[in-house]
């Protein structure tokens, strides 16, 4: 039952193969360059003094390697806190926050206690020429109790060209030394239109900390604001300082990190 | 055979009780080789000295199966991970341990759970054993009052 092809039917079926690869190099769009992205990572500690309590700022840039294209929409962002620097002793996030509050009435939806930092966000919204940027603010919260892991709401909201607001959430998850945490949070993506592109996050920074945080608490008939307590920096700084890094997973399945290191403080 | 059964128990009481008299007379040493066992029920309320920072130093009063001074030493290792070191001074010695807890945060108190060894003990205590020891606790995040549960069986 095995099939044979007659050498003049075989020339004929080369050709017609030939003709289709043809076609198919006419009709079809040229294959995009492969998009690949870079990331870059600034972090920094306010007040940066060894055994004084402080606020963590950080900021990821994003970036195409195609120039003028935006990057892949970020699905994941994973950013690893240092050994010996710990909410833990903090008094940061002394109310929780829930999600559906934060959706139905913004950062008003949960208590001032709830908060921990805030910042801003770059987006990119894919248009036929040039990508439209927006930039919004963002602010940080600890999330509903869970059993397992502490919980970070990223309340986002940008108001020109487009207004919208986002609610997306985190987790600190353990990690090894020199990490003592890491800070995982999953990016929902962000459509433009129905069957529009994504909106991608190109430029994201925030702090962890009470710098420019004010907390309240009812002291007999009185609320009275006060500060939270700071992030511990220890005594001691680690041989080669304090270091962070992030790792940023891309809707096409690429990943791109970067490092960075706050030097110990002289 | 049932005779046999008779006389190997027989001969076994015979040594335990024995073992026991020697002890007795013996003392401390001999006392080693017949351990007992206690059942540890123990409540502490700790408060914070000094300034806790990646570490947190506690000292306290327990209650319970004994009653005793406590001081527990935290180190926070990672996000959700404390080693705890303890030791309570009941009358006549000291007991040393050590132990893993996960370390939870909820609003304004933050819990922990997990289990510690006893590394060591002084006085009447000094052949303290035990492993598997659970501790349990919840701490105030602004003022660090620490109240911890510790229960297991310990060996004497």
């Amino acid at each position: 039952m095995s099939s044979t092809i007659r050498p003049a039917h075989r020339t004929l079926l080369l050709l017609l193969l030939l003709l289709l690869a043809a076609l198919a190099l006419c009709v079809c769009p040229p294959a995009p360059a492969h998009a690949g992205q870079t990331v870059t990572l600034k972090t920094s500690l306010k007040p940066d003094r060894l055994g004084v309590r402080t606020t963590i700022e950080f900021g990821f840039a994003v970036h195409s390697t195609i120039p003028r294209r935006a990057p892949a929409p970020l699905t994941d962002v994973d950013l690893q806190l240092p050994a010996g620097l710990g909410l833990a002793t903090s008094t940061l996030g002394l109310a929780n926050c829930e999600p559906a509050a934060l959706l139905a009435r913004g950062v008003a939806g949960c208590s001032a206690n709830a908060r921990i930092g805030f910042g801003s966000a770059l987006v990119a919204v894919p248009a036929e020429e040039e990508s439209v940027l927006e930039e919004g603010s963002l602010t940080a919260f600890v999330g509903p109790p869970n059993s397992e892991h502490l919980e970070v709401l990223f309340y986002a909201e940008g108001r020109s060209p487009v207004s919208a607001q986002l609610v997306f959430g985190g987790q600190i998850l353990d990690d090894n030394a020199p990490f003592s945490g890491r800070l995982n949070t999953a990016i929902p993506l962000i459509p433009t239109w129905p069957g529009g592109a994504d909106v991608v996050v190109t430029r994201l920074t925030s702090t962890i900390g009470p710098l420019g945080l004010t907390y309240y608490r009812r002291m007999g008939k009185k609320i009275v604001p006060f500060h939270p307590r700071g992030i511990a920096v220890p005594k001691r700084c680690p041989r080669g300082g304090f270091p962070f890094r992030v790792d940023i997973t891309f809707l096409d399945g690429s990943r791109a990190g970067a490092t960075s290191t706050v030097p110990c403080p002289r | 055979m049932d005779r046999h059964r008779q006389q190997t128990a027989g001969s076994r009481a015979a040594l335990l009780g024995a073992a026991a008299i020697g002890a007795l007379i013996l003392g401390p040493g001999a006392a080693r080789a017949a351990a007992r066992e206690v059942s540890l029920q123990e409540t502490g309320y700790l408060h914070a000295i000094g300034e806790p920072g990646d570490t947190i130093d506690e000292r306290g009063h327990a209650s319970g199966t004994y009653s005793c001074s406590i001081t527990v030493h935290l180190t926070i290792i990672s996000a959700n991970r404390v080693t705890a070191v303890f030791t309570v001074r009941p009358k006549g010695g000291s007991v040393t341990g050590r132990g893993l807890a996960r370390f939870v945060q909820k609003g304004a108190d933050g819990y922990f759970g997990g289990t510690i060894a006893i590394t060591g003990g002084t006085g009447g205590f000094a052949h303290a054993s035990g492993t598997n020891i659970g501790i349990s606790g919840v701490i105030d995040r602004e003022t660090f009052a620490l109240t911890v549960h510790v229960h297991g069986k310990i060996d004497l």
